[in-house]
C-alpha cells in the first residue's frame, strides 16, 4: 500500500465521494459526490441538517462503510485496495471513534473501556491497563479507572470515550455529535477537552454536529446538504471575521 | 481480549445466569437420568460381582442375560471339569422359589446355591452381619440378606392379625422352601438386585433339593482356567467340547447390558431422556444466548469498528459459551451427585456415575453450548460495523 497522495499533509481526501442506500423505488442517495480534504493537524466540523449525508461521509472516512465511487484517501491509502482484514486492521491503528452515546461497554471498568483499542492491537493486558490509566488521567479522571460506566455522569462517560479514542495514539479520530446527549456546559467542556488533548500536529480530527454552540472549537466548517458540501467556512485564517467559501 | 470477552458474559448477570441454568438443568436431567441408568445396568449384573473368583461362567447357549436362568444337565459340570486347561469348575444354582415365614405368609425369593464344597459365591466374609458362611455346612441352613430380613421376611408380631407390626426374623428361625424346612443361620449384606427381591443363600445340593425335582437344574457353571491358559481360549474350548456358552464375566456383563439396553427397550427410554435434555438444553441455552448476543451486537459492532476481526469475535463468542457450558456442567453435574448421595442408601435406585458418564456428559454439554453459539454466531459474522453510528 504506497501513499498515492503526493501532498502528504492531507488526512482525508475525498474527490466526488457518492454513497446509495437501498435499490429501485426505496434508493437513497445520501452522498451525491463530496469533495473534501482534511489537513492534518487541523479540527473539522461537519454540520447541516438531519438526513444530508454527515453519519454517511464519516462512515466512508472511517473505513466502515463502502463507498460507491468518487475517490477518497485516508492518509493517502484507499480503503477499496485493501483486504477485509487489511482494511479491519488499518482501522484498528489509525482510526479513533467517538459516539453520541458514548457507547462504552457497560460491564468493564472505565480503564478496560479505555484499553480496549489497545487490546485490539495486540498489546498485552497490563501494558494496556496502565497506559489507560495515563491517558484517563490526562482527561481528569485518573481517580475514577476502576468505575463501571454506570457509575459515572454522562461528561466523565463522554471523558472515557475521549480517552479511548485517543488511548492507541490514532492518525484521525471521527465523532458523531459527541455533544449532543450532553448538557451545554459539559458539551462544552467535553470540546475545550478535545482540543486540549486530541488536537495535534500529527492527527486530524472530524466533528460531526448540530451544536452551533460548540463551532468556536473548530478549524473549519464544513456545510453538507442533500448529499454535497454546500460551503466550508475556515475559522482560522480570519480571526473575527472568519471567510466563507462556497463549494461549486 | 478474552477476558474482555468474559467479562462481557458474566457482567450481564440475568441472561449468564439464565444461560447458565439452562445448560445446568440439561446437565442435571442426562446426568441424573444417566446416573440411574448406570446404577440399573449395574444392578443387573451384580449377581457377577458377587463371584469375583469365577473367572469365567458357563451357560446355556441361549441365556439372555444373567437372570436369564436357563439350567443345564447336572453332568454338565464333569464335562467341564474334563476339559483340558480348566483348574476348577463349580455348580450355581440361581433360582426362584415360594418361602412360606413363620407367620404364614407366603413370599418369592430369589434363592443362589453355591458349591458345596468350597462355598465360592456365598457372601464375602466381611459382609456377614451375623453368623458365617461356614454355617451353610449345617443341615438345612440358609443365609439371607440384611433388606430381606428387616422387610420381605419381616414377620407379623401377631401372626393371626394381617395389621400386626411387622418384626426383622431372626437367626434360628425356620422357614419353609417349597414345603421343605429351611433354617436361617446367617445375615449378610449384598448387592442391590434389580427385581430387589428376598435373597436366599444356600448350598448347591440343598438349592436342588428345595427346587421342584426336574432334570435340568444347574443354573450356571463356574470356573477357572489353570495358571498360563488364556481365559479366552479356554472359553472356545469348552464351547466345542460341551457345545456350551463359556463367557468370561466382562463378556457375560456385557451380554446382559446388551440385552437390557437394545432388548429390554432400556436404550430407547433413557436415549429419549438424554435427547430430552439436548433439546432443552439447547432450546433455553440456545435461545439465551442468541439474546446475549443479540443485545451485546451494538458492542461487537463497535468492537469491529475498532479493529476486531471477525474470527476474533468468533472467537469471544465460542469462550463465551465454552465458560458458560463448563459451569453448567458443573452445576449440574454438583446438583447430580447430590441426588446420588441423597439415595446411597436406597433400596429402590442404585446411582452411578461412572467416568463415561462424566466425560461423555461434559463432551454433551459443551456440544450443547457450541451449538448454542452457532445460532447466534452468523449475526456476528455479518455484522455491519457502520451500525456504530446508528
Ligand atoms: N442504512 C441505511 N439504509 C437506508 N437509508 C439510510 C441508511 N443510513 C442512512 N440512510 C439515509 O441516508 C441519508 C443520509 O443519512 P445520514 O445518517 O448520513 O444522515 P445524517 O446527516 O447523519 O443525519 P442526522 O443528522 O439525522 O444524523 C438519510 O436520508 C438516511 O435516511
Ligand atoms: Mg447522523
Amino acid at each position: 500500500m504506497k501513499p498515492v497522495s503526493t501532498k502528504t499533509n492531507l488526512a482525508v481526501e475525498c474527490r466526488g465521494v457518492t454513497k446509495s442506500y437501498g435499490k429501485g423505488d426505496a434508493k437513497v442517495h445520501a452522498l451525491r459526490g463530496v469533495d473534501i480534504s482534511i489537513g492534518v493537524g487541523e479540527l473539522l466540523m461537519l454540520v447541516g441538517p438531519s438526513g444530508c449525508g454527515k453519519t454517511t461521509l464519516i462512515s466512508v472516512i472511517a473505513g466502515i462503510l463502502d463507498r460507491d465511487g468518487g475517490e477518497c484517501r485516508v492518509f493517502g491509502h484507499d480503503y477499496m485496495q485493501m483486504s477485509g482484514r487489511e482494511r479491519t486492521r488499518w482501522r484498528g491503528k489509525t482510526i479513533g471513534f467517538v459516539f453520541q452515546s458514548f457507547n462504552l461497554l457497560p460491564t468493564l471498568s472505565a480503564a478496560e473501556n479505555v484499553a480496549v483499542p489497545l487490546l485490539i492491537n495486540g498489546h498485552s493486558r497490563s501494558r494496556a491497563i496502565s497506559k489507560a490509566k495515563d491517558v484517563l488521567a490526562r482527561v481528569g479522571l485518573g481517580d475514577r479507572w476502576k468505575s463501571l460506566p454506570s457509575q459515572l455522569s454522562g461528561g466523565q462517560q463522554q471523558r472515557v470515550a475521549i480517552a479511548r479514542a485517543l488511548v492507541h495514539d490514532p492518525k484521525l479520530i471521527v465523532c458523531d455529535e459527541p455533544t449532543s446527549a450532553l448538557d451545554h456546559e459539559t458539551g462544552h467542556r467535553v470540546m475545550e477537552l478535545f482540543r486540549e488533548v486530541a488536537v495535534g500536529e500529527d492527527r486530524a480530527l472530524v466533528v460531526v454536529t448540530h451544536d452551533a454552540r460548540i463551532f468556536e472549537f473548530a478549524d473549519r466548517i464544513a456545510r453538507m446538504d442533500d448529499g454535497h458540501i454546500e460551503s466550508i467556512e475556515d475559522k482560522k485564517r480570519s480571526v473575527g471575521t472568519s471567510s466563507i467559501t462556497s463549494v461549486q | 481480549m478474552n477476558l474482555l470477552a468474559l467479562k462481557m458474559l458474566i457482567g450481564d448477570r440475568a441472561k449468564y445466569l439464565g444461560i447458565i441454568s439452562g445448560l445446568c438443568f440439561a446437565s442435571l436431567l442426562i446426568v441424573q437420568q444417566m446416573g440411574i441408568f448406570f446404577g440399573f445396568l449395574s444392578l443387573t449384573s451384580s449377581a457377577l460381582a458377587r463371584v469375583p473368583e469365577a473367572r469365567l461362567w458357563v451357560a446355556d447357549p441361549d441365556v439372555r442375560f444373567i437372570g436369564d436362568s436357563r439350567p443345564m444337565l447336572d453332568n454338565m459340570l464333569l464335562r467341564v471339569r474334563s476339559v483340558p486347561g480348566v483348574a476348577w469348575a463349580i455348580p450355581y444354582y440361581n433360582g426362584n422359589l415360594r418361602a412360606r415365614l413363620p407367620d404364614g405368609r407366603g413370599e418369592t425369593c430369589s434363592v443362589v446355591g453355591i458349591d458345596d464344597a468350597s462355598l465360592i459365591g456365598g457372601p464375602h466374609p466381611s459382609n456377614m452381619i451375623e453368623g458365617t458362611v461356614e454355617n451353610l455346612r449345617m443341615s438345612d441352613s440358609i443365609i439371607i440378606d440384611q433388606r430381606t430380613a428387616q422387610t420381605m421376611f419381616a414377620v407379623r408380631e401377631n401372626p393371626s392379625d394381617p395389621n400386626s407390626p411387622r418384626r426383622p426374623i431372626r437367626v434360628g428361625e425356620t422357614i419353609e422352601l417349597n414345603d421343605q424346612r429351611a433354617t436361617i443361620v446367617g445375615i449378610c449384606k449384598t448387592l442391590l438386585q434389580l427385581q430387589g427381591e428376598a435373597t436366599v443363600f444356600t448350598t448347591f445340593n440343598r438349592a436342588i433339593k428345595f427346587a421342584p425335582a426336574e432334570r435340568r437344574r444347574t443354573s450356571f457353571i463356574l470356573a477357572a482356567p489353570n495358571e498360563g491358559v488364556d481365559v479366552r481360549q479356554l472359553c472356545q474350548d469348552i464351547k466345542s467340547a460341551t457345545g456350551m456358552l463359556a463367557m468370561t464375566p466382562q463378556e457375560f456383563q456385557d451380554k446382559t447390558w446388551n440385552f437390557f439396553v437394545f432388548e429390554g427397550g432400556f436404550g430407547v427410554f433413557f436415549g429419549i431422556t438424554v435427547l430430552f435434555g439436548v433439546v432443552i438444553g439447547v432450546g433455553i441455552a440456545g435461545q439465551m444466548f442468541y439474546n446475549f448476543v443479540t443485545d451485546n451486537l451494538r458492542y461487537f459492532a463497535i468492537l469491529k469498528a475498532m479493529g476486531s476481526g471477525a474470527s476474533r469475535l468468533v472467537q469471544m463468542v465460542i469462550l463465551q459459551a465454552t465458560v458458560a457450558g463448563l459451569m453448567g456442567w458443573a452445576l449440574g453435574m454438583g446438583l447430580a451427585s447430590g441426588f446420588g448421595y441423597l439415595v446411597r442408601d436406597s433400596d429402590q435406585i442404585l446411582f452411578e456415575i461412572p467416568p463415561v458418564l462424566f466425560g461423555g456428559s461434559l463432551v454433551l454439554i459443551l456440544m450443547i453450548s457450541w451449538l448454542s453459539a452457532m445460532m447466534s454466531m452468523r449475526t456476528v459474522i455479518r455484522l455491519d460495523p457502520a451500525t456504530v453510528f446508528k
